[in-house]
Parts: C-alpha cells; sequence; structure tokens
C-alpha cells in the first residue's frame, strides 16, 4: 500500500513540475513534500485503526492484556511499534522522492538549486516527527473512543487543524487580517485560546530549508523540537491514564 | 398476487425508461446554455485560510496550486476579468509562499504590463525580502518602480540592491550604472548624490569606482547649480531664466564643469537639472 500511495505521489510531483516554467526541480521537491505529509498522516492512522482501534473492536486486546505486564506498556508498544512502522515508510518514501528529483529538471538554470544533501533529510525528520504528533492524538482517541472511525476521522481533522493554525494566526494576528478589524476582534481570542491547545504543526515544516537553501533559526528550531516532543509526552499520558480506567467488558 | 408482481416489474422499466429519457434530454438541451460565472474574483478567489485548509494545511500545497493555476489562467472571461483573477490568484500565491519563483516571475513578466502595477509590485516586494539569494526581484522591482511609478529614487534603491545581489562582477557594474543612473533623475539632486556616494563606498573594483566618481562630481555640480539657483529666488523674487544668469548675478563665479561632457541644463521651472542621454524607453532595451 505504502508503495502505491508512493508512486502515485512521485507522479504527481513530477507532473507538478512539468507545469514550472522557472524551477522545476524546486516545485517537484515542494510538490513531492506536501504528498509525502499527506501519505504518512493517512497511514498513521490507518495504522492506528487496524492496531489499536480494532483490537479494541474485537476484544481481541483483552487477550495481550492478560500478559502480566502493565497496561502502559500496551499503548506504549503500539506507539513506539507504529513510529518504527511509519520511520521506515518515510525513509522508503523518502528516497523515491529524493531520487526523482535528482533526476528531474536537469539542465535548468534555476536561480537556486535545491539542497538536497542533509536539508533535505532535516527537512524529512520534521515532518516525521509532525506525523508522530498526529500519531499519538490518534492514539490517545484510540484508547478513550468507543467509536472505531473516531481516531481516523479526529486525526484527520486534528492533522489539518494542526497545520493550517500557523497560516491562521500570521493572517488574523501579524497582518490583522489586512486591516479587517472585526474580524480580528472576531476570531482573534477564539484562535489564541487554540494556539494554547493545539500545536502549531507548521512549526515543524523546515522546508525552505531545502527548497531554498534557507536555514531556519535554531532558537525557533529548538522551540519547534521541544514543543511537539512536549506534546507528544502530553498525548501518551493522557492515553496511558485513560487506557488503564478502561474496562473491556 | 401474480399479478401485483408484474405491474410492479413493468413498472420499474418504465420509471427507467422516462428517468433515462429525461436525463438524456436534459442533457442534450443543457448543453447549448451558456453557463453563468459569478463575479470572477468570488470565484476563484476563496480566503487565503480557506485555500490552506483545502490543501490539508499545507501552505506550501497552496501556494503550488495558485500558481499552476495562474500559470493556466484559463479563468475564461474578458481580458481584464482575466488579469484581475491572475493578480488576485497571485498575490495569493505570494503571501502563502513568497520564495515561489514562477510567481513572481510570472507577476513581473505580466501582471505589471496589465495594469496590475501595485499588485506586481507586492509580489516582487515579498520575493525581494523572502529571497535574499536573489537577484532578479529587485532588478524586476526597481524596474516597475522606475517605469511604471516613475518613481526613480526608489526605482534606483531597489536596482542597487540587484546589484548587490549579482552573480557576476559583470551584472554588478552593469546594474550599479542603471541605478546611479536612475539616482541622478531624483528630485533632489542632494538624495541623488548621497545615494552615488553609498554606492562609492561599496562599490569593489577600480573602474566601476571611478565611474561613480565622475558621476557623484557631476551631481555635485548639480547640487551647486540648485543651491545657487534657490539664492537668486531670495534675491530677486524670480527664478532665473538661464544658467548664465547665476554667472552675471554673481552668486557663482564660474558655471561647473560636467566631468562626463554632457552638461547642466535649466528645466522649465527654472531649475538646474542634468542633461540627459534621450531617456530610452526599457521596453525597447
Amino acid at each position: 500500500m505504502i508503495f502505491a500511495i508512493g508512486l502515485l505521489l512521485i507522479g504527481g510531483a513530477y507532473l507538478a513540475s512539468l507545469f514550472s516554467p522557472r524551477q522545476p526541480q524546486t516545485v517537484a521537491l515542494d510538490v513531492g513534500l506536501s504528498g509525502l505529509r499527506f501519505a504518512l498522516v493517512l497511514q498513521a492512522l490507518f495504522w492506528v485503526q487496524e492496531l489499536v482501534g480494532r483490537e479494541i473492536e474485537r476484544k481481541t486486546v483483552v487477550l495481550s492484556l492478560a500478559y502480566p505486564v502493565p497496561r502502559s506498556h500496551y499503548v506504549l508498544g503500539r506507539f513506539f511499534g507504529i513510529a518504527l512502522l511509519l520511520a521506515v515508510a518515510t525513509l522508503i518514501l523518502a528516497l523515491l522522492l529524493w531520487l526523482m528529483v535528482l533526476s528531474s529538471g536537469r539542465g535548468y538554470d534555476s536561480a537556486r538549486q535545491v539542497a538536497l544533501g542533509l536539508p533535505y533529510w532535516l527537512t524529512i525528520g520534521g515532518l516525521y516527527l509532525d506525523v508522530l504528533v498526529v500519531l499519538g492524538f490518534a492514539l490517545c482517541l484510540a484508547t478513550l473512543s468507543t467509536v472505531l472511525v473516531l481516531p481516523l476521522a479526529l486525526g484527520a481533522v486534528f492533522a489539518v487543524i494542526g497545520r493550517s493554525l500557523g497560516s491562521v494566526m500570521d493572517f488574523l494576528l501579524t497582518r490583522q487580517a489586512d486591516g479587517d478589524a472585526e474580524m480580528v476582534a472576531q476570531f482573534g481570542p477564539v484562535i489564541r485560546v487554540i494556539y494554547r491547545l493545539l500545536p502549531d504543526l507548521s512549526r515543524l515544516d523546515w522546508r525552505d530549508w531545502t527548497l531554498y537553501n534557507l536555514a531556519p533559526d535554531g532558537a525557533g528550531l529548538t522551540w519547534s523540537l521541544l514543543m511537539a516532543g512536549g506534546y507528544i509526552l502530553l498525548l501518551l499520558a493522557i492515553a496511558v491514564l485513560a487506557f488503564q480506567r478502561r474496562e473491556f467488558a | 398476487m401474480g399479478i401485483w408482481r408484474q405491474r410492479w416489474h413493468w413498472s420499474i422499466w418504465l420509471v427507467l425508461l422516462v428517468g433515462g429519457g429525461l436525463f438524456s434530454f436534459s442533457v442534450e438541451r443543457l448543453g447549448g446554455y451558456p453557463r453563468k460565472f459569478p463575479d470572477p474574483e468570488i470565484q476563484v478567489t476563496l480566503p487565503r485560510f480557506v485555500q490552506v485548509a483545502l490543501a490539508g494545511g499545507d501552505r506550501y500545497l497552496a501556494a503550488n496550486i495558485a500558481v499552476v493555476r495562474s500559470l493556466l489562467n484559463s479563468f475564461g472571461g474578458d481580458t481584464r476579468d482575466r488579469y484581475l483573477v491572475q493578480a488576485r490568484v497571485q498575490t495569493d500565491a505570494a503571501w502563502l509562499n513568497p520564495r515561489h519563483e514562477d510567481n513572481y516571475y510570472v507577476a513581473a513578466a505580466l501582471l505589471s504590463w496589465s495594469g496590475y502595477v501595485p499588485e506586481a509590485e507586492d509580489i516582487l516586494l515579498k520575493a525581494s525580502q523572502a529571497r535574499p539569494f536573489d537577484m532578479l526581484p529587485p532588478l524586476y522591482l526597481g524596474f516597475d518602480y522606475f517605469y511604471f511609478n516613475r518613481d526613480s529614487v526608489l526605482g534606483s534603491r531597489w536596482m542597487y540592491e540587484a546589484a548587490r545581489r549579482a552573480d557576476s562582477e559583470q551584472n554588478r557594474i552593469s546594474l550599479t550604472r542603471i541605478a546611479s543612473r536612475w539616482a541622478e533623475r531624483g528630485q533632489d539632486a542632494r538624495d541623488a548624490l548621497r545615494m552615488v556616494e553609498v554606492m562609492i563606498q561599496q562599490a569593489r573594483g577600480a573602474s566601476l569606482k571611478r565611474y561613480l566618481e565622475l558621476r557623484a562630481e557631476r551631481l555635485r555640480g548639480l547640487v551647486q547649480l540648485q543651491e545657487a539657483a534657490g539664492s537668486y529666488r531670495e534675491r530677486n523674487g524670480k527664478s532665473p531664466a538661464s544658467l548664465e544668469d547665476l554667472v552675471r548675478s554673481g552668486i557663482v563665479k564660474k558655471l561647473p564643469v560636467d566631468p562626463q561632457g554632457r552638461g547642466y541644463g535649466m528645466d522649465a521651472e527654472g531649475m538646474p537639472m542634468l542633461i540627459q542621454d534621450p531617456i530610452r524607453g526599457p521596453a525597447g532595451g
């Protein structure tokens, strides 16, 4: 399945690059990264549904819990297991994309070539962390929810909102909604509250680094890593607590 | 019972035929109807964060979608509508990802020439700031200011920025020359002089420095003449009719010599000015 998505994504990125008169490699990489994130988020949600949600629904989870290990091990084991699967998937897709970008758009003289070395792999790392946050959220919901599709649906919503948050903040608060004071007054406070509750996942998108060779500043990068790491820990703790209290009758 | 079942069976076929007939008939008729579009402004440009949300929260993807849209540019309508939409889509794309190379390039090539100068300048300004390694956005921006807004001061400032980013010595020299030439067309000779003096400080290469020194010298002559014209007005209550008036009245001992040999003149308001080479339209080269 991962390979089907991968091929689709590479094909799409290649097609997109054909539209670009000036920077086919950059556009191929740009669209490719968007597709990569999309595919990985879907894959993460799918695995949470298959490996956690369905087990709880079919009550086979009781068999796993019969072993003499604490319940928290089950939750953490699932998290790290899926994280590992995702790491492999990320690596495979990133390699495919890397090869495609390398081979596309040769001979064009763009103002700045894309940086396919370390910046590329660090960008992929940020993207992977982004997906891990979504994974943590979906897992947390799966331990709480009695409806099978809830983690899948809300996880997708979470991924979209978390990713859009940065743009909305930027538009509403930094740019003052292009002078629309009423809009700022109406939505500003709401957005500020959401910003305190949900992670700004767009902070983990460092693709300017690989696209234009512009490194993000160190302090911002560190805070983004801490934000994501802290949020994952928080979600895992909630998941463990909820799972310990849950009764499987 | 059997009869009812048979009738039921029969009526399903009737419904199928009626439905199919209705469908194909109406499709046939609809084909000829012109489609009515709402105002293109509403039609094509969704609010920006709706665009982001539709792209799965991915700002870069939203930018790419907008750029591909502007490149295809098949939003129908007459040409005025088309460029209006083009301008909106491209301004959005510049907000979503100001570094997008295709976007600023198309804006420079298309928008300012179709009357959407402020939009093009907005996109180019964003690109100039977001792509510090790229000499083209400030170059286009400077040109836009100079050619479309007739603002030679801003134009020369951005042209100079382009020169600073130039990828080769050759480009740097020629861009600096353009920048300094535009600076001289500014209203106040002292501004232009200051600009050229800054350029001299940062100039690398002896020949470029010499060229700029000549320009500075020429501007110093102009500053001297403009100040003299000011005193003449204060003393006589009217503007001098010619440069010779300044000498005759004793305010200047003799007219400054233009080291570049083109000399000084007087405009209609009695203000000393540089005699320029005929201005060549940038479009013509």
